[in-house]
């Protein structure tokens, strides 16, 4: 049986899901509540509306509900929507979560309160400058075979402020990136740098964004047609960029792009290979309505976390043939 | 006149610009044969111990010395050259897959070794033969393709070979890289 067995993993984590179920339902319980004291407030605030409307003998004392309805709901969502779904999520990655990460990679941990720190994030250079804004959680890290892996959840994102001919100016947050970012070790040394990134010139001016990206520098061109219609390779050492980037690892990153979608950005630097994999959802991430061992859902957190660990295997990192230990 | 002048002066810095691009596509590709050369030599080196090691197993590492000895005797950068380097990979490759047949060599710590540094040759070799083709190809896209071939004619720069595997190397078991 595969270790990415929905069944398998279960079986793993049947307690702590049994153990998670009692939280869960007193959450919701108490949700049940607070829609009921929700709906007496609103009740409340209606008839005190009508209440000043008849001794005012106008329209507007309705709005006098107004503010109960504002003040009391707020109360009400506070203690009975606000910490106790949160309390229940932190729970689920907690205990559940981290124990279905090590039945499926005893090696690994996880916490689910850290990330990749913005200084590992800005040092591979894959989206040029440093975030202006930036947040990670969800760290899984450890040893996958032979290789040392890191990846978590990251959004990063680009202040942009712009003033208007009246002096006014308006601020907007633009997203760098949003998704998976992934660390490894990599199984061959290397000096310099090598970046492979989306071939964005050549997939929209076609012939005259292919002589465009000559502009960036350091280009190198490589054997594989179909890879080099997907990705731009940039790197200062030519032969290091082919010690690297071999046929199989071109065909290899190829079928990675074809998993992991056309936004894919790799670079190798300082002996790792960093991915950026663009995902607009939030992963790892666990649903209120259904039983913390729900097959589906724990189908769903299987192949999130298969997605990330098989990159491990589909690149082949866990080869040691070469002098690199 | 001035137009004249002025034609003149363009139509020079249109030559400098071109010969220029010749220059640096030259040097690539000779950069390029330069990092295969050290590689080629490092193998060299190594194959000694090699053939040391396999010693008393293997039947034919006498046939890999000798094209050691061929391929540093032949003239760098020809297709002789070239040639022989290719039946020193198959050989080392012949002779790396000895091990195969027999277990203590397979345990040895020294052939281990080899066997790592052997293949992280070959890679950096494969590596480098694939940065020479690739400025061979941008300097014979240079000779042939208009302009590049009336001043290739006037300076009288000529295509270059790629650094092509030999048969007897396509037939040799690889390993995956």
């Amino acid at each position: 049986m595969s270790k990415w067995d929905v069944d398998r993993a279960l079986a793993s984590v049947g307690s702590e899901a049994e153990a998670l179920e009692g939280v869960r339902l007193e959450v919701l319980a108490s949700r049940a509540r607070g829609a009921k004291k929700m709906g007496l407030v609103v009740a409340g605030a209606f008839l005190a509306g009508i209440l000043v409307m008849a001794i005012s003998g106008s329209g507007f004392g309705l709005l006098a509900g107004l503010p109960v309805i504002l003040i009391g709901g707020a109360i009400v969502h506070h203690i009975y929507f606000g910490k106790g779904a949160a309390l229940y999520r932190a729970m689920y990655k907690e205990k559940f979560l981290a124990r279905l990460v090590k039945a499926v990679e005893p090696g690994v941990d996880y916490v689910p309160g850290q990330g990749i720190s913005e200084e590992v994030f800005t040092q591979s250079e894959l989206f040029g400058s440093r975030p202006d804004r930036y947040s990670s959680e969800d760290l899984i890290h450890g040893m996958v075979g032979d290789t040392r892996v890191m990846f978590s959840e990251v959004h990063a994102e680009e202040k942009h402020t712009t003033t208007d001919s009246k002096g006014r100016s308006q601020t907007r947050w633009e997203t760098l990136f949003k998704g998976v970012f992934f660390l490894a070790d990599f199984h061959k040394e290397f000096r310099s740098p090598v970046s492979v990134l989306p071939d964005v010139a050549e997939r929209h001016f076609g012939w005259i964004g292919k002589k465009l990206q000559k502009l960036g520098g350091n280009l190198q061109k490589m054997e594989s047609v179909e890879f080099e219609k997907m990705f731009v390779v940039r790197g200062a050492d030519a032969v290091e960029a082919r010690y690297i980037l071999t046929p199989a690892m071109q065909d290899r990153l190829v079928a990675l792009r074809g998993r992991l979608g056309k936004d894919l950005r790799i670079v190798f630097r300082d002996s790792h290979v960093w991915l950026a994999i663009p995902n607009a959802t939030n992963w790892f991430e666990s649903d209120l309505k259904v039983p913390a061992g729900d097959r589906m859902q724990t189908k769903m957190l299987l192949g999130q976390l298969k997605s990330c660990f098989q990159i491990v295997e589909e690149l082949n990192l866990n080869t040691r043939i070469w002098t690199k230990e | 006149m001035e137009i004249f002048i002025g034609g003149i002066i363009l139509a020079l810095i249109v030559v400098v610009i071109i010969y220029n691009g010749f220059i640096s596509r030259r040097n690539a590709m000779r950069n390029g044969f330069a990092s295969i050369d050290v590689q080629l030599k490092k193998r060299w080196d190594l194959i000694p111990n090699l053939v040391e090691t396999v010693k008393g197993f293997a039947t034919h590492e006498r046939e890999v010395l000798e094209a050691v000895v061929a391929a540093r005797s032949a003239e760098p950068g020809s297709r002789e050259r070239f040639a022989r380097e290719g039946q020193v990979s198959a050989g080392v490759g012949r002779l790396l897959a000895v091990a195969e047949s027999y277990p203590e060599l397979k345990s040895s710590g020294q052939f281990l070794n080899l066997q790592r540094n052997l293949t992280e040759v070959e890679s950096q070799i494969s590596a480098s033969r694939r940065a020479y083709n690739a400025a061979v190809t941008n300097w014979n896209d240079g000779v042939e393709a208009f302009p590049g071939v009336i001043f290739a004619r006037i300076f009288d720069f000529k295509r270059a070979d790629w650094f092509e595997v030999v048969a007897s190397e396509r037939e040799n078991v690889e390993v995956e890289l």
